[in-house]
């Protein structure tokens, strides 16, 4: 705006009676905008804006972690930044160690990251009470969810939900940190992604093209909402709020050239005064900022609860390392040595009868239930191997196997540890080497004392001539030697955890993201 | 105008009023405009008001922006010639922000005001301190939050006659600290009682300490209830800091302008439990009373057991908004506005009257919290020692005195 327009605008303002000044309109400005892919949809509502305050934003669309990666502090090649969020680009900001000055960010909108599911799939979702990404994660890993999301690498609502996802596992309560992504909780969910895309408008677009071999789709609410308006859709989808929490994206337009900073404010006013936001709600189905405007019938319903986003770049690096490795490595084997010693009787078989129907998918719904690919020996022991088999979790009889045999109650006196441990790394030997990428790892859960056979010291030599990479996680019940069973999971790099009996379901889970 | 409220005016001699920026700015263009102007001066008579032409200030705040941006005090502002063009961001922000581009800050609180008068100090530059209002820090939340926090014994209710239920509780502190170390969940506190469910721990959310003054303000109220006083030195600043930090951050990454998503309806799912100042709150229920009618019963606030209350400084870096903060320290009708926008107005020997705030809320049927008075400077610690605390806290660099 020129100097003489901007002095026209104040002394009309101030002498509001003066005849003309109504009239002067603003000096047309064309502004540069790095934008998510999804705000194409706002085309119509740009429309409006040009023609009311002479400002047209230009997008440059792409996906808004790409987008993210595209703005560096002191070399921003845009007028604005449009992004559906900017958590990921505060996080590059500390990550980069930048301490200057931050782009003026003002929130223009809501749209929560949710899952569009179709009718059958939401029912089935449905029969036990409000639905959870760990019921999503659970019929994922059991192959009866297929869905779409965008890849997390490139796209907000890819990183939104698989964020979102990674703290309902985690199951703290807070925002990520480090500590809580070392093991990988999410593998089973994706496998039952088998669609994903760069931008999560390709992903609408792949979704329709696929739509009779996937039942889900993982979007923002506005997407989903406006899908179901099109005609495109072969059945509407139902919108799901995971009980377990959700992601919020705010929309916030980032100020990146403050010699733009009058039509910056033009456009914020504009865009945040009550006629826009009404706008924006019905054509684009977003959820409006000003609290005054009263939400459309089909926005009145509850988000669900907005989990805390990690404060930590070194979190999403994680998640994004264990997402890339999701789709390369190959599913693990996984063997299960498990103390059938007579004091294993009673309430401690139980729980862990209950443990491996969750994990095998009877049970309650999990993050860390059993997927397609994977494979499991499943040892029984007393002072020897008592009984040894092998499972997939491709095959529902199997994995009805699987719990028949840790059902039995035939028990034996006294308690071989090592020389059970030394035996199953001569079976991991023999699977790496029939099938050298597939990792193999061991579950030691015991609850007693090591009485006969090889001691922990006789193992540990071994091990060292050995040289294996199979990690063994030790679940630690009642009476079991604390100190030895972390000395192998420290020797081997796994893991122990300490379980009261009734929390045995609970430790199999906090390992099962491990191995 | 009797005030000579600004105690830290600090005057380096002025340049000749040709060469200063305010005057170069806006002068050349109105020189060819100046008869309209006159007209326009003359009409309304304004000519012997302290602006006698129209100037546009730059100013830097927080959330004290609710105040420049409500209408009515724009067009106060407008008949006294002055047009305020607010950049909003965290008060410590604005405050370590580059001031030679600016005509004011007005950081939300006094920590965050003394990093920019102490940096003005040091390059003997023009700045004088003015205060209007003050506003106590509180935490805003919904009913099924704060019945919960009553069922787990942390919070009571306040009375609020004639209102039908209550719209305020107190909220011990200590207690509610005490559910935050033990990690409790609101699912643990059983709010599934109240008709909602909330795996998320108990905690507050508040905008980033590193940025703004209600972040660091709600560290201050924590470390001041964990220490049960301020740090006296440094070491136990940092100590004190390193114990709070894990209560501090569980929010994760902090929202900015996070009392906005405490306001949208979704607020309940996204920012059930936040740290606002209590004008926010008051503008917000007098609004609704104004503009629907009615009260929203939804949202109600949690007054901690240690009242901190906030004191909003308007420093001015130049002479006209020094002028524009003996305005807001002295006009009628601004002192009103504010009073009308929820804060609790100084009288101008700069005591608190808050029974002014009681009689207008009373008059809008707005119910009425209550606060025990208490002093900000008392509770606070020093500001490098503040300092110090939000650097450990928020993982960011210290505000150093040059």
């Amino acid at each position: 705006m020129g100097r003489l327009t901007r002095l026209l605008a104040v002394l009309c303002a101030v002498i509001a009676v003066l005849p003309g000044c109504s009239t002067i309109r603003s000096e047309p400005v064309t502004l540069r905008v790095l934008a998510s892919s999804e705000l194409a949809d706002l085309a119509p509502v740009l429309a409006d804006l040009r023609a009311d305050t002479g400002v047209e934003l230009q997008l440059d669309l792409r996906g808004t972690v790409d987008a993210t990666n595209a703005l560096a502090p002191g070399d921003y090649r845009h007028d604005l930044a449009w992004l559906s969020s900017d958590r990921y680009f505060q996080l590059k900001l500390t990550k980069s160690g930048y301490t200057g000055p931050k782009p003026l960010s003002t929130r223009i909108m809501l749209s929560p990251v949710v899952v569009g599911v179709k009718r059958a799939t939401a029912e089935r979702l449905r029969a036990d009470g409000p639905v959870s990404w760990a019921d999503i994660a659970d019929r994922a890993a059991a192959g009866e969810l297929r869905f779409a999301m965008a890849d997390p690498r490139r796209t907000n609502s890819g990183l939104a939900a698989l964020v979102g996802v990674a703290t309902a596992a985690a199951g703290t309560g807070r925002a990520l940190r480090p500590e809580d992504v070392t093991c990988d909780r999410l593998r089973g969910l994706f496998t039952g992604q088998t669609l994903t895309a760069d931008t999560s408008t390709e992903l609408i677009d792949g979704f329709l093209a696929h739509q009779g071999e996937l039942d889900a789709l993982v979007s923002y609410e506005s997407v989903l909402l406006s899908l179901n308006d099109s005609s495109r859709l072969a059945e509407p989808l139902e919108i799901i709020y995971p009980a377990d929490g959700i992601i919020q994206s705010d929309y916030p337009l980032l100020l990146l050239d403050p010699t733009k900073r009058a039509a910056y404010d033009r456009v914020v006013d504009w865009l945040r005064s009550e006629p826009a936001q009404r706008q924006i709600m019905e054509r684009t189905a977003r959820r409006p900022i000003n609290p005054d405007v009263p939400r459309s019938p089909r926005l009145q319903v509850a988000t669900g609860n907005a989990l805390y986003f990690p404060d930590r770049p070194e979190v999403i690096d994680i998640l994004l390392a264990n997402y890339d490795a999701a789709g390369t490595d190959p599913p693990g084997h996984v063997i299960f040595l498990l103390d059938f010693s007579g004091s294993m009787r009673g309430a401690r078989i139980t729980a862990l009868r209950t443990a491996f129907a969750d994990l095998t998918g009877t049970g309650e719904a999990t993050f860390t239930r059993f997927y397609p690919g994977e494979r499991f020996t499943v040892i029984r022991f007393g002072a020897r191997v008592l009984a040894e088999r092998e499972f997939t979790a491709d095959d529902q009889a199997d994995l009805a196997a699987l719990r028949d045999f840790v059902a039995t109650d035939s028990f034996d006196d006294s308690t071989a540890v090592w020389s059970t441990v030394d035996h199953a790394y001569d079976l991991a030997a023999a699977i790496t080497a029939v099938d050298a990428r597939r990792p193999v790892s061991i579950v030691l859960m015991t609850d007693g004392l090591s009485n006969t056979g090889i001691t922990l010291n006789d193992f540990l030599d071994r091990h060292r001539t050995r040289g294996s990479p199979v990690p063994t996680f030790a679940i630690r019940v009642g009476e079991a030697d604390a100190t030895e069973l972390a000395r192998v999971a420290t020797a081997t790099g796994g893991q122990m955890v300490d379980a009261s009996d009734d929390a045995l379901p609970a430790a199999f889970k906090e390992i099962r993201g491990c191995l | 105008m009797s005030v000579e409220e600004p105690s830290l005016a600090v005057r380096p001699r002025p340049a000749p009023f040709f060469l200063r920026r305010r005057f170069l700015r806006p002068f050349a263009p109105v020189a060819s405009l100046a008869v309209v102007g006159l007209v326009a001066l003359l009409v309304s008579a304004n000519l012997l008001l302290p602006f006698e032409r129209l100037v546009t200030l730059e100013g830097a705040m927080g959330s004290k922006s609710d105040f420049f941006d409500d209408e009515r005090v724009r067009d106060l502002l407008l008949g006294h010639h002055v047009r305020v063009h607010v950049t909003r961001q965290g008060s410590r922000d604005a405050a370590t922000a580059d001031l030679d581009s600016l005509d004011f800050v007005f950081p939300s609180g006094q920590p965050a005001a003394e990093l920019a008068t102490q940096q003005r100090r040091a390059e003997g530059k023009y700045n004088t301190v003015h205060r209007q209002f003050v506003s106590p820090i509180v935490l805003a939340t919904y009913r099924e939050y704060a019945e919960t926090l009553r069922t787990a014994g942390v919070a009571t209710p306040q009375a609020s006659p004639g209102f039908d239920r209550p719209y305020f509780y107190d909220l011990d502190m200590g207690g509610f600290l005490d559910l935050m170390r033990a990690q409790k969940s609101w699912d643990d506190l059983n709010i599934r009682a109240h008709g909602v469910t909330n795996g998320n721990q108990v905690l507050a959310q508040t905008s980033d300490v590193c940025r703004a003054n209600n972040g660091a303000t709600y560290l201050g109220l924590v470390s001041y209830i964990t220490h049960r006083g301020v740090p006296a030195t440094e070491q136990e600043a940092i100590d004190l800091a390193i114990k709070i930090k894990p209560l501090l951050r569980g929010q994760g990454l902090p929202p900015p302008a996070s009392a906005e998503l405490y306001f949208v309806q979704e607020g309940r799912q996204t920012a059930p439990i936040i740290v606002i100042y209590e004008h926010q709150y008051l503008a917000y229920q007098l609004h609704r009373r104004e503009r629907f009618g009615e009260l929203d019963g939804d949202r109600v606030l949690l007054y901690p057991s240690t009242v901190f209350q906030t004191q909003p400084q308007f420093i001015a870096l130049t002479e006209d908004a020094d002028r524009l903060g003996r305005l807001l320290a002295t006009d009628p009708d601004l002192r009103r506005r504010a009073l009308e926008l929820g804060f609790r107005v100084l009288d101008p020997t700069g005591v608190t009257s808050s029974e002014q705030l009681s009689r207008f809320l009373a008059e809008q049927a707005v119910p009425e919290p209550s606060t025990a008075a208490s002093d900000t400077r008392a509770l606070l610690p020093d500001v490098p020692l503040l300092e110090k605390m939000i650097s450990v806290v928020g993982d960011c660099s210290p505000v150093v005195s040059k």
